[in-house]
């Protein structure tokens, strides 16, 4: 023990200097803050004070596959305040409301994240015009703690719209603070809302920066420190999009005044060539400030703008998922391909007679006869022989009534009914034969949207390669390379004897005299396709186009949808084939 | 034992302890005044109550004898591991730290640094042979160890460096050869390898290497490979559950032109606080900085800032004194105690004291990262000031003559 006191002694004496001297120097550094500098900080507590302004990133550019802008920024003027002065001082805000042309009621709103964090800098108008920016600076002294910043906005080309794929930019709302790939986002900071935008928000977004300057009681910058204590915001990174922009033009007049969509890939790796959707909004409603009745506007417009149709619109897809049945009818062997069927204008169903939509009838149809005039009573006499099973797992193997994974929120998935459901809605027992025959030619229960259907005619065209269609090709990599995104595609075990088939039958449709959907058909290009007109109880029938070309090797696969277009041969046909004269370069719209 | 001896512990301790709680509470009244509101705040309401609960607690300590005492350390320290436990499943608050009962908060971490040192104190209170056996020791790193985990879990990895301390210390009392010292020193700079990934696996291979080549002391290298490799994952653990904003400001410290998440936005306010408040300060409730919410955290973790600025260096030097006084007098009494045990658990307070004193003043002026480690008896916060009181106490009761 006479050890350890010894020890301890010669220990405690070092302890207590090495505090001594530690306490001596922090006393020499707060001597240093006080004593010597204590003017300097003074002045700056004075200036009150030192001033921390967010500075936002420029989002990465969008472009086309070919490199070309979809989406660029340009600079604009926002407003800003520091909440602290407008508090509890309605005059303040009043004057506010006057020069800025916001309602009282709008900038108290505003500024209730200000209770809480006084002095963090809020945004009142984003892209001001130049009058208001005028009036701004004419009432500064009028207004301490406002000031203008140029701020990076969102600037379109006018060649495409792209509305639905692009997607906008606004602030992050509160709710999307608590996501987890938006944990570094502060309120105040803009984040994508829809589309592209949002989907690889993280990506496009960068990172916010900071200016720290002084200001004096006005809000006047006195001192930037000279820019050292600044922090550079860093730039989004760059995201190259599949799309082809000329087809995406071309897609986007097609459907100028109708309300459809149409979407064409490439059936090989699921690249988005053309996505549109109609009617569609301007992007640039969105870069400004909002206005309330504006959106008001877009969000009741019966037109419903704000849906993407290309993988929102959920519809029963009428005779286009024809060929699916046949899948079915081909693996059970329920079609004799050495047979023939003669179509009268309908087949008996049970006790009904169901019709088909050429009342005169067909005549004698075999099965790629009866896919090239899309003849409805072989199909409901297929039915007869089919199961509800095989029926159903057909359209599961190929998608149906599931997400097609594209890389856009908010995607509806469809609905491919299971016997399941039918139990649920018409009773156990209670739904049998004719149901099963207007499922088969794409009607009753069954809902698919358009996105869906063009990976059906991906699928057909390739020979059973289940794409994942995606938007995204690549994004530039820090070092200014870029690296490409590929989705996952599965190739789904599929005779290819039954693949020709189809084919046969869709080629026909479009190449002789008597198919339905002639108004595809390409000069010296082997066009398949398929129409459909799918019965709407509301009004006109949807109108309906799924095919592909080249027939042997795919280059591009489409589905075209008019809402209420009537025909599918009519109204939706034409517009593929205008989309794919411009993919195969024939100019010519002759030659039908 | 009469109640006569009781009644006299060293005055000059007893007197210094009750002068910090009185100008921590000072301070704490200056910085929560507003203008136009009362002395009394209700944040200056809620630690008086706080301290009344302290002063109970000290009452009750200091009556019951210290064998009873000595008896409730191991509950006491196994009920703290829990509430430990507990906080990684049901905390609450910004960073997930405190517990609520009936509503009222506290941060079992505050809990379980006494506990480890009384725990620790017990241990190698026991003979020499025991203390300095494998035993011992690894009964010593276990202690430290588990409320040290857990809380740098939490995160909490300044918090978690107090235990490191309490354990240091209390062994380097002890009277641990220097060359022993060399383990915990080890842990710590392998469990701060952790946080990157080439440092800790060059620090595995190194020991690897002196195991497989020096085959003398393969047993050296052996519990060397060891420790890196627990202090590691474990350091390892700590970083990957850090939140982004606390990385960044260990990065922001390291170098100083990393700040995209504003620590060094506090610590130039803070600096600002301070020196404006020059020789003398602004006066009582009336430093700008402070009361124009300029300074984060002004009654909490940067409260000697707002001390700063509102009494000067005047005050700062007074502060340093005073704590300067009781850290001083408190080793000084550990060199001299008789018993073991008093001897060993005055200088672990004097560490467990002096560590977040000097880490959180050095703070406020940019000396060293932000991690929010409280001032002891300053710092807004009710677990810290009942616990802080009741081992006041105790010290206190361990000069008794």
């Amino acid at each position: 023990m006479i050890d350890l006191l010894e020890i301890q002694a010669l220990r405690g004496r070092w302890v207590r200097a090495l505090l001594l001297l530690v306490l001596a120097l922090l006393w020499g550094r707060f001597f240093f803050l006080q004593g010597l500098s204590g003017q300097d900080y003074m002045r700056h507590s004075e200036a009150n004070a030192l001033r921390r302004i967010p500075v936002t990133a420029p989002r990465g550019l969008i472009l086309d596959r070919d490199h070309r802008v979809l989406v660029d920024n340009r600079p604009s003027y926002s407003l800003f305040l520091i909440p602290y002065g407008f508090i509890a001082d309605t005059a303040a805000v009043h004057r506010l409301a006057v020069i800025t042309g916001l309602e009282v009621d709008e900038i108290n709103l505003r500024l209730l994240p200000g209770r809480s964090a006084p002095f963090r800098p809020i945004r009142l108008l984003r892209d001001m015009d130049f009058d208001t920016l005028t009036r701004i600076e004419e009432d500064r002294d009028a207004l301490p703690g406002v000031y203008v910043q140029v701020e990076p906005v969102r600037a379109y080309g006018d060649s495409v719209r792209v509305s639905h794929v692009l997607g906008y930019v606004g602030e992050v709302s509160a709710t999307e603070l608590g996501d987890e790939n938006r944990r570094d986002l502060e309120t105040g900071d803009l984040a994508g809302k829809q589309g592209i935008e949002k989907y690889y928000d993280v990506l496009l977004r960068g990172r916010r920066g900071y200016r720290y300057t002084l200001v004096d009681a006005v809000g006047r910058e006195i001192d930037h420190f000279g820019g050292r204590r600044d922090v550079a915001a860093v730039p989004g990174r760059n995201l190259q999009l599949t799309l082809n922009r000329d087809l995406q033009r071309l897609a986007e007049m097609a459907l100028v005044g109708k309300r459809g969509a149409i979407v064409a890939l490439n059936p090989q790796n699921g690249e988005v060539l053309a996505l549109a959707s109609a009617p569609d909004f301007p992007l640039t409603v969105f870069a400004r400030h909002l206005a309330p009745a504006v959106w008001q506007a877009l969000i009741h417009d019966a037109g419903h703008p704000l849906l993407n149709r290309a993988i929102q619109a959920q519809l029963p897809p009428g005779s286009i998922y024809k060929p699916v049945t046949t899948l079915a009818g081909l693996e059970t062997g329920q079609i004799d391909l050495s047979d023939t069927l003669t179509c009268t204008g309908g087949w008996p169903v049970g006790r009904r007679f169901y019709p088909c939509w050429k009342s005169e009838g067909h005549g004698p149809v075999s099965l790629i006869e009866a896919l090239a005039q899309s003849c409805n009573s072989y199909f409901y006499r297929l039915s007869l022989g089919l199961e509800f099973e095989d029926w159903h797992r057909w359209g599961d193997r190929l998608g149906v009534g599931q997400k097609s994974g594209v890389d856009l929120p908010n995607e509806a998935s469809g609905l491919l009914p299971a016997s399941s459901y039918m139990d649920e809605k018409y009773g156990r027992g209670r739904w049998k034969r004719g149901q099963l025959a207007n499922l088969a030619i794409g009607q009753g229960d069954l809902l698919v949207t358009p996105m869906q259907m063009a990976v059906l005619a991906a699928l057909i065209g390739s020979g059973g390669r289940r794409v994942t269609p995606h938007l995204a090709l690549s994004t530039e990599t820090v070092d200014g390379g870029w690296r490409h995104i590929i989705p996952d595609s599965t190739v789904l075990p599929i005779d290819s004897r039954w693949i020709a088939l189809i084919k046969a039958g869709m080629a026909d449709a479009v190449n002789t005299p008597a198919g339905t959907a002639q108004a595809a058909k390409v000069r010296g290009v082997s066009v398949c396709g398929k129409t459909g007109s799918a019965q709407n109880p509301h009004g006109e029938s949807h109108a309906w186009f799924m095919g592909f070309a080249p027939m042997e090797a795919p280059e591009i696969a489409i589905a075209v949808m008019v809402e209420q277009g009537g025909s599918g041969g009519r109204s939706a046909a034409p517009l593929a084939g205008s989309l794919l004269r411009h993919h195969f370069g024939t100019g010519s719209t002759d030659d039908r | 034992m009469t109640v006569r001896e009781i009644s006299a512990p060293d005055k000059t301790l007893a007197w210094g302890l009750l002068a910090l709680v009185l100008t921590g509470l000072t301070v704490l009244a200056s910085a929560s005044h507003t203008a136009g509101e009362g002395l009394f705040t209700s944040l200056l309401n809620r630690q008086l109550g706080w301290i009344g609960i302290g002063c109970v607690a000290a009452l009750i300590i200091w009556v019951l004898p210290m064998r009873l005492l000595e008896r409730g350390i191991i509950p006491f320290y196994t009920l703290s591991v829990l509430l430990l436990l507990l906080v990684l499943f049901i905390g609450r608050g910004p960073a997930g730290r405190w517990l609520v009962f009936l509503g009222v908060r506290f941060q079992p971490a505050e809990l379980a640094k006494a506990a480890t040192l009384l725990m620790l104190v017990r241990w190698l209170s026991r003979d020499q042979c025991f203390a300095f056996q494998f035993s011992g020791m690894a009964g010593a790193f276990f202690w430290v160890a588990v409320p040290g985990a857990l809380v740098a879990v939490e995160p909490d990895l300044g918090t978690s460096l107090v235990f490191v301390v309490i354990g240091v210390a209390v062994l380097f009392w002890r009277g641990l050869p220097g060359r022993w010292m060399l383990w915990p020193a080890w842990g710590l700079v392998s469990g701060a390898a952790g946080f990157q990934h080439i440092l800790f696996l060059s620090f595995l291979m190194v020991t690897l290497t002196g195991a497989v080549v020096q085959k003398t002391r393969r047993r050296f290298w052996g519990v060397a490979f060891f420790v890196s490799l627990c202090c590691g994952l474990l350091g390892q653990a700590a970083w990957q559950r850090l939140p982004v904003y606390q990385k960044l400001r260990v990065e922001s410290f390291l170098s100083s032109d990393v700040d995209p998440h504003g620590s060094s936005y506090q610590v130039i306010q803070s600096k600002i606080a301070i020196g404006s408040g020059k020789m003398m300060g602004k006066g009582f409730g009336r430093g700008t900085q402070t009361q124009l919410k300029f300074l984060p955290e002004h009654h909490t973790d940067f409260i000697f800032s707002a001390m700063g600025e509102s009494f000067g260096l005047g005050g700062v030097t007074f502060v340093l004194m005073l704590w300067g006084g009781v850290l001083w007098r408190v080793v000084r009494l550990a060199e001299r105690r008789d018993s073991l045990s008093e001897r060993l658990m005055l200088f672990g307070l004097a560490a467990l004291w002096g560590f977040q004193v000097i880490v959180n003043i050095a703070m406020t002026v940019g000396w060293a990262p932000v991690t929010g480690l409280p001032l002891p008896f300053f710092s807004y916060g009710g677990s810290a000031m009942v616990i802080n009181m009741a081992l006041s106490v105790y010290a206190l009761k361990c000069t008794v003559r």
